[in-house]
């Protein structure tokens, strides 16, 4: 692959974001504005594709390094654009392509002020995507808030309901997070001297940590700050009410980029930051907080579960739904002692694949939600009922992506959450405690899932005092162009889920390198 | 005796000065032939031309030994720089003035005339090295702005007039006091030879000593009376009163031009005259005003419809983020100074005030008011002009890829490698508050709907103004190097 290839994939989407935004003041263009917000999703997917199954697995370690120095080239705050991938980011690169271009299948109903939605969803892709592959803390912060502006129209101008007080939660929620994002990277700057994330690793700072890197604050105190910060993107419990009001007053496209790689960011944070910096740091902080961390996950695993079986909105509740999935990833974090003890990773490589697994499951979920929304105008749950009657294939995705999300075996998400359970259960103590309450968490998904599909989609039909029963008997299925989103998700569903290793193998180079740095 | 050479270090003021009495001259001899605004434009532009060219080296000024005269005024690169930046805020003041000056102002020639003379008095805060000539140019810059604010129209100039009348007065009495204090301990004005314990007590501070706690209390006098100018806690309660009440063009002056040259007073006082072991004292009293200055400024800021009043208790908040940088401006070891980021915050702040009041005064033509609901939806009308305003918000809330938060970064960068964790957490959290405020503008032009329409008239001057502004956050927001290494190189002279 050529150089400066991750770049590409950063920064041409916001360049091709800002071509549609301003460019389409020409008539030619503006015709076409969605034809070419397809066009270059479908490049970028493509090439994400390709950089996917051309990272080196023999090999390892950071690949498609793109190094710029002088960025702010100063002796005393020295910060430079370097993006690369290792096996951990690469999974969620890719799943970021595959998301962007099922975003924009999704929004080519949209009527409204179109050439800025398509920018502002363009140009979101391509920060995104930088998140996952800034390997410069000061560059990946950047990016980490730059995706807030994007994000904020998008819910409000082009969201339903209360969009604008949603909007301003998410603002308010997201910087929050990312000013502990930032306190945490100063300080580790001016303990460190660097804001690269590998060269650290080699500073050695293990046992010497005492003296060198109490400076500023106390190490511990920096964990927790980078700690909260992820945890209210991710969001786990008793931070995560920004989550169902931006989920569900979001439009459907931002709601998929929303569950599907927003959330991530978090959950990569964790693992890039609290697991990966500070186990070359000081790696007793997290061995020592884990079990409180795995009974917090399992908290909000079964909150999470049991607020989801009293929703009545369909998008409410996949968004709380994602609550309960993402206590899973702090779970398996917790599984962190497991590697220092027993030497294996199952509980962190199922944490990375259920960022990946959840992204494409709780992507298809809410695509789905969106064409039904398009067609019904309603998606609470009492109003609807026999879909499937009248759209077959709509209601076929659902099931599979609802059986997926409850941990079907031969899906994705079977994969990721029997690896955490595995690699926290073995740990014994208050981590199979925790492991225990989660499991329930899969009982309860299976409920509310299963109940959400037969109330909405299955049965005769609509019951007459619905506002959808004059127009039930005009219900359209899915076009073709909609069908390719459905059936792409559905395929890297399956394939992950029947054949894990695709993705797994990547994962497990980039967390045994975490271990071996 | 000053030479020649020495006057000529001086040109860039004389400009100034002269081309305020060549305003007046026209006014009265060819009436309203030449419009004022553009006379004074010619001659800020004539005083950044040489003084441009007096930074860059070009023009070099020979037989003089030090860039000093009589140790009084001292134009080295780092009055220099500011002085470029306060007359290139100034010049776009003066060139939009023909757009933005209201019906209501009276005397447009003796008003330019005063803020020729006020700007005169600006420059030389830049750069005075002595502490009574700093407070002549101080007085200098405040005497005009009264006259300023009271050559207007409207019910409230003569109210506002005087209440900065009485509080600038009583600022400067403060100044004078802390001055005055310190004469008495040390025999002397200059900034330099101010600090009587710089070497008697072998720079070890003992706080027992009378003299020493004499010392500290005078400079909390001096910093507190400054915080009139750079409108920061305590003297902070004229502000939101005043940029309501006045002129635009003033409101303009004051948020920015004003408070860059406080600021840059300010710094050079604290840093050249005070050493470590007082100021690693001092700065915590800094560190106290500029938290209340963030947390009055941003909470009250939460609440107001009025746009002008918003970016008046925006720019309280503001001073208390560039005060974080004063607190950590000496630092003991090889850490990261506060002094850089300090000033390339002012900079950046700069630029992106005058952007956003600009845009905000544009758009306020259209709908004939400031209060903020009548902003709806102009977004979709007046778009480019909406979106050169919400840079410039989103660049003074300190969102990635605007100068804002780069500065922001730095100013934090600052204070947590000098020891001031809590300083910048208090910082960030301001930053997050700000966010509501800001972002309630953008979402009222760009999200909601108007349900007027708006008149089509367009201001070309403070388009183009405006434009530039935007850019410059933008480019520098992506690329901090260029305006940093400018000034690392200036304030390697001071260092």
């Amino acid at each position: 692959m050529p150089g400066g290839i991750l770049s590409f994939l950063i920064f041409f989407p916001i360049f091709a974001g800002i071509f549609i935004g301003i460019g389409s003041a020409s008539n030619a263009i503006k015709k076409r504005i969605k034809f070419f917000a397809l066009l270059f999703t479908l490049i970028e997917m493509l090439l994400s594709i390709l950089l996917y199954f051309n990272y080196d697995k023999e090999n390892g370690g950071f690949q498609f390094i793109d190094y710029f120095d002088a960025w702010i080239p100063f002796e005393t705050f020295r910060a430079q654009y370097l993006v690369g991938i290792d096996g951990l980011s690469a999974p969620l690169v890719l799943l970021t392509g595959i998301l962007g271009f099922c975003a924009v299948i999704a929004s080519l109903k949209i009527s409204f002020r179109e050439r800025e939605y398509f920018m502002w969803l363009l140009i979101l892709q391509g920060v995104v995507t930088g998140v996952f592959s800034s390997l410069d803390m000061l560059l990946l912060f950047v990016f980490w808030e730059a995706e807030l502006i994007p994000m904020y129209f998008l819910i409000s101008i082009w969201g339903s309901g209360k969009a604008q007080y949603s909007a301003m939660k998410f603002l308010i929620f997201t910087l929050t997070s990312g000013a502990f994002f930032l306190i945490g990277i100063l300080s580790i700057y001016f303990a460190t001297g660097t804001f690269v994330m590998y060269d650290i690793a080699e500073l050695n700072l293990i046992g010497v940590s005492g003296s060198a890197f109490n400076i500023i604050i106390p190490s511990l105190l920096i964990f927790l700050i980078f700690f909260i910060g992820f945890a209210i993107k991710l969001p786990l419990f008793p931070l995560h009410s920004w989550l169902p009001d931006a989920h569900t007053d979001a439009p459907t496209a931002v709601s998929i980029m929303l569950a599907g790689v927003l959330l991530k960011m978090g959950g990569y944070g964790l693992l890039r930051i609290n697991v990966d910096l500070f186990n070359s740091i000081d790696p007793t902080i997290l061995f020592d907080l884990s079990p409180y961390i795995a009974l917090i996950g399992a908290i909000s695993v079964i909150y999470g579960a049991v607020l989801t079986i009293r929703q009545t909105d369909l998008k409410r509740l996949i968004a709380f739904s994602s609550v309960s999935h993402m206590g899973y990833i702090i779970l398996g974090i917790s599984s962190y002692n497991a590697y220092s003890n027993l030497g294996s990773s199952e509980g962190l490589g199922g944490t990375a694949l259920q960022l990946f697994t959840h992204g494409t499951i709780t992507g298809l979920a809410f695509y789905l939600v969106g064409l039904t929304y398009e067609r019904t105008h309603t998606r609470h749950i009492p109003h609807l009922g026999g879909l499937a009657i009248k759209m077959p294939l709509i209601g076929t995705f659902f099931v599979i992506a609802g059986f997926a999300s409850l941990g079907l075996p031969g899906l994705s998400g079977f994969v990721a959450e029997l690896m955490i359970f595995v690699g926290t259960f073995k740990l014994g103590g208050l981590w199979a405690f925790s492991t225990i309450l989660s499991v329930f968490g899969v009982v309860l998904a299976a409920g509310y899932t299963l109940w959400m599909i037969q109330r909405s989609f299955l049965g005769s039909g609509v019951s007459n005092d619905s506002p959808v029963a004059k127009e039930y008997d005009n219900l359209n299925d899915m076009d073709k162009i909609e069908l390719a989103g459905a059936v792409i998700l559905t395929i890297t569903i399956v394939a992950v889920g029947v054949y894990p290793s695709i993705v797994t193998d990547l994962f497990n180079i980039g967390i045994g390198e975490v271990f071996s740095r | 005796m000053i030479s020649l050479n020495e006057i000529l270090l001086i040109t860039p003021e004389l400009f100034i000065v002269g081309f305020s009495l060549i305003i007046l001259l026209s006014d009265l001899i060819f009436g309203s032939k030449f419009r004022s605004s553009d006379i004074a434009s010619l001659g800020i532009l004539a005083s950044l031309i040489i003084t441009i060219l007096l930074f860059s080296g070009v023009i070099k000024i020979n037989d003089i030994s030090s860039i000093s005269i009589l140790n009084i005024i001292s134009v080295d690169k780092y009055s220099l720089l500011l002085k470029i930046v306060v007359l290139l805020l100034s010049l776009s003041i003066s060139t939009v003035g023909k757009e933005v000056i209201s019906d209501t102002l009276k005397l447009r020639s003796e008003f330019w005339t005063l803020f020729m003379i006020s700007l005169a008095g600006m420059m030389m805060l830049t750069s005075v090295t002595e502490m009574i000539t700093a407070w002549v140019a101080l007085e200098l810059t405040s005497l005009p702005l009264i006259g300023m604010l009271s050559l207007n129209k409207k019910r409230y100039s003569l109210e506002i007039s005087f209440k900065y009348l009485i509080l600038s007065a009583t600022s400067s009495a403060i100044i004078l006091m802390g001055i005055s204090q310190l004469y008495g301990l040390s025999g002397s004005t200059f900034f330099n030879d101010i600090m009587p314990l710089k070497d008697a007590f072998g720079g070890k501070f003992i706080f027992e000593d009378s003299t020493q706690l004499l010392i500290i209390f005078s400079l909390i006098l001096i910093i507190s009376g400054f915080s009139f100018k750079i409108a920061s806690f305590p003297f902070f309660t004229w502000v939101p009163d005043v940029y309501q009440g006045s002129p635009s063009l003033v409101t303009l002056y004051l948020s920015v031009v004003s408070k860059i040259a406080g600021f840059s007073i300010l710094i050079r006082f604290l840093f050249e005259s005070v050493n470590i072991e007082v100021y690693s004292n001092i700065s915590l009293f800094i560190a106290i005003i500029s938290s209340i200055s963030m947390f009055y400024g941003n909470i009250m800021a939460l609440r107001q419809n009025d746009l002008k009043r918003l970016f008046a208790y925006s720019t309280i908040a503001h001073a208390g983020y560039i005060l974080i940088g004063i607190a950590s401006l000496q630092v003991n070891d090889a850490s990261f100074s506060g002094i850089n980021s300090t000033v390339f915050y002012l900079i950046a702040y700069g630029i992106t005030n005058l952007t956003a009041f600009l845009s905000m005064i544009s758009l306020s033509r259209y709908v004939d008011s400031y209060n903020m609901l009548d902003f709806k939806g102009i977004g979709s009308a007046q778009r480019y002009q909406s979106i050169i305003f919400s840079i410039s918000l989103i660049s003074l809330l300190g969102i990635p890829a605007t100068v804002g938060f780069m500065g922001k970064a730095f100013i934090f960068s600052g204070a947590i490698s000098n020891d001031y964790f809590w300083l910048a957490s208090f910082g960030i959290i301001n930053s997050l508050i700000s966010a509501y405020y800001y972002m309630k503008v953008i979402k009222i032009i760009f999200v909601e709907k108007s349900d007027k329409p708006f008149p089509e008239i367009t201001f070309p001057r403070l388009k183009v103004i405006t434009t530039i502004g935007a850019i410059l956050i933008i480019v520098l927001g992506l690329a901090p190097v260029a305006l940093l290494s400018i000034v690392e190189s200036a304030l390697n002279t001071i260092i």
